[in-house]
């Protein structure tokens, strides 16, 4: 072992600080690029049916695009999945606040919540189908059931657990009416577990919008990868899972962005 | 003023029922400070939480300035033993808590929030969030956000409890400085008795089982007071005297 002088020594250790946040903040586009690389090669190598290599795929994916094939459907299930995510949204808060405050109906509503929490919606798609046809109904049903339930769920605990019985016993010396012990104690420690419900409650309803609409065979990204499966075309299936795939990243990157800049106090 | 008169409190019903304070009575005048010391069990933090309005009681009075206590008022604030800070919210936020509770403009409660920090010890931590700063520090600003309500009565439950010696020294000292310009009536919850006897001009030992009020000291060492007076004979009389007391009280358990 050799003898190094403090200020080496220091320099040393700043240097390895440096290069250990590099090689993690490296990690994830290096992983993305090793697994890119594999499939390639895997792809080229044998020649798979079921595993189309990256490059044709992404040409595949360059092609339909330009014959404007997946913009219509790309436009159309985001609307679907934006408008049956929001509502999901904003009934999981109501419904997982009541839950949290009023015991009744916490007992009146629990069993009803955790028996289709259970369920996949995909059992369920053939009831709504026959009550709403192959409409957008439909799918809007199916993406709701598929987030909905859990992010209820989630919610009545972040309300019901998260903040501190003393925190809120401070607030009501102070003043605090039952709103204000809402608004400055609960609803903040409520905050980090209700964005990640929120986080888990996009994944769902993407899953239900391509479910949804592979049951439904008629429109959307879902409808797309149907019609390309049935047709054994995996090149075109797979470019459409990448743009799923992209969807749903950018998605979570928005909640965790909005995440971070509430929950800023955690770190 | 504070006036309890016979005060009872059960928790629990039925054959669970346990009755934790039983016929409390005692006094608190206009610019006393008043410790209150007692084993574990005496229902000592429960009294604190009945003036404070946070707790129901059963049966008795409590009446400030001739008033039946109903809930929490802006007569009254409290230091918590956990130093109850909102950890989502600045020093300079915590410490105006209660006047945004008030409806007090923003730059009004920035300034005062300004000015009790730097009575506490706090200038230039004022827009820092909670979990940096040391216990002493945190507990500095639940100190300060008590003192920003200008309350009648400061409601103190172990606030030193969970500190370090020597924090513990140096807050006590500042606690003294800051009342005598303040002069407000202090109910003061320890466990140690030389807190109870340096800061109190009476100390009111609790027993328990239930708990009751087993005996009022007065203290006798004049105002302002420093630490010198630990090491006098009636300090150590006082002293002696509060733990054959609670001594007593451990060993009948």
């Amino acid at each position: 072992m050799s003898v190094e002088s403090l200020p080496a020594r220091l320099a040393s250790a700043r240097g390895s600080r440096l290069l250990r946040r590099l090689r993690l903040s490296a990690a994830g586009p290096v992983s993305l690029l090793v697994g890119v690389g594999l499939w390639e090669l895997v792809g080229r190598a044998f020649g798979l049916i079921w595993l189309p290599p990256f490059s044709e795929v992404v040409a595949k994916l360059v092609e339909l695009v330009q014959a404007g094939l997946i913009q219509v459907s790309l436009v159309d299930s985001l609307k679907a999945m934006a408008v049956g995510y929001a509502v999901s949204a904003v009934v999981a808060l109501a419904l997982g606040a009541l839950m949290a405050w009023f015991p009744l109906v916490d007992r009146a509503l629990g069993v009803y919540v955790y028996a289709f929490f259970v369920l996949p919606s995909i059992a369920l798609a053939p009831v709504f189908l026959a009550l709403f046809g192959a409409s957008n109904t439909t799918r809007l049903a199916v993406i709701i059931s598929s987030c909905v339930f859990i992010m209820i769920q989630n919610f009545r605990t972040a309300f019901q657990h998260s903040a501190d019985d003393e925190l809120v016993q401070m607030a009501r010396a102070y003043g605090a009416r039952r709103r204000e012990v809402a608004r400055f104690v609960v609803f903040p420690a409520a905050a980090p577990m209700v964005f990640a419900t929120l986080r888990l409650g996009v994944g769902r309803a993407l899953k239900g919008m391509i479910n949804g609409e592979q049951f439904i065979a008629v429109f959307g990204l879902g409808g797309l990868v149907q019609r390309y499966g049935s047709q054994f075309d995996s090149v075109s299936v797979f470019a459409i899972l990448l743009v799923v795939v992209v969807i749903a990243l950018t998605l979570d990157w928005l909640v965790r962005l909005a995440d971070r800049r509430v929950t800023r106090w955690m770190e | 003023m504070i006036a309890v008169r016979s005060l009872t409190k059960h928790y629990g019903d039925g054959r669970e029922r346990m009755t934790v304070l039983d016929r409390v009575s005692f006094e608190v005048r206009e610019n006393e400070f008043l410790s209150v010391i007692g084993p574990s069990g005496c229902g000592k933090t429960t009294l604190l939480k009945i003036l404070a309005g946070l707790v129901p009681y059963d049966g008795g009075e409590v009446l400030i300035d001739g008033q039946p206590v109903r809930g929490p008022g802006p007569d009254r604030a409290v230091v918590f033993q956990s130093f109850a800070l909102l950890p989502w919210m600045s020093v300079s936020d915590n410490i105006s808590f209660g006047l945004r509770l008030r409806g007090v403009p923003a730059a009004r409660r920035q300034a005062r929030a300004a000015e009790l920090a730097a009575l506490v010890g706090l200038r230039g931590f004022e827009s820092h969030l909670p979990r940096k700063l040391s216990g002493g520090m945190q507990q500095r600003v639940g100190l300060a956000r008590a003192l920003a309500m200008d309350p009648e009565i400061l409601l103190m439950d172990e606030p030193f409890s969970s500190l370090d010696e020597q924090t513990r020294l140096v807050m006590q000292e500042q606690l003294l400085d800051i009342w005598q310009h303040t002069r407000t009536s202090v109910v003061f919850i320890t466990h140690s008795m030389e807190e109870a006897i340096l800061l109190g001009d009476r100390v009111m030992l609790l027993g328990r089982h239930p708990g009751h009020v087993q005996e009022i000291l007065e203290v006798p060492f004049e105002r302002p007071r420093d630490r010198g007076v630990v090491d006098s004979d009636e300090f150590q009389r006082l002293r002696d005297h509060l733990w054959d007391e609670l001594r007593g009280m451990q060993e009948q358990v």
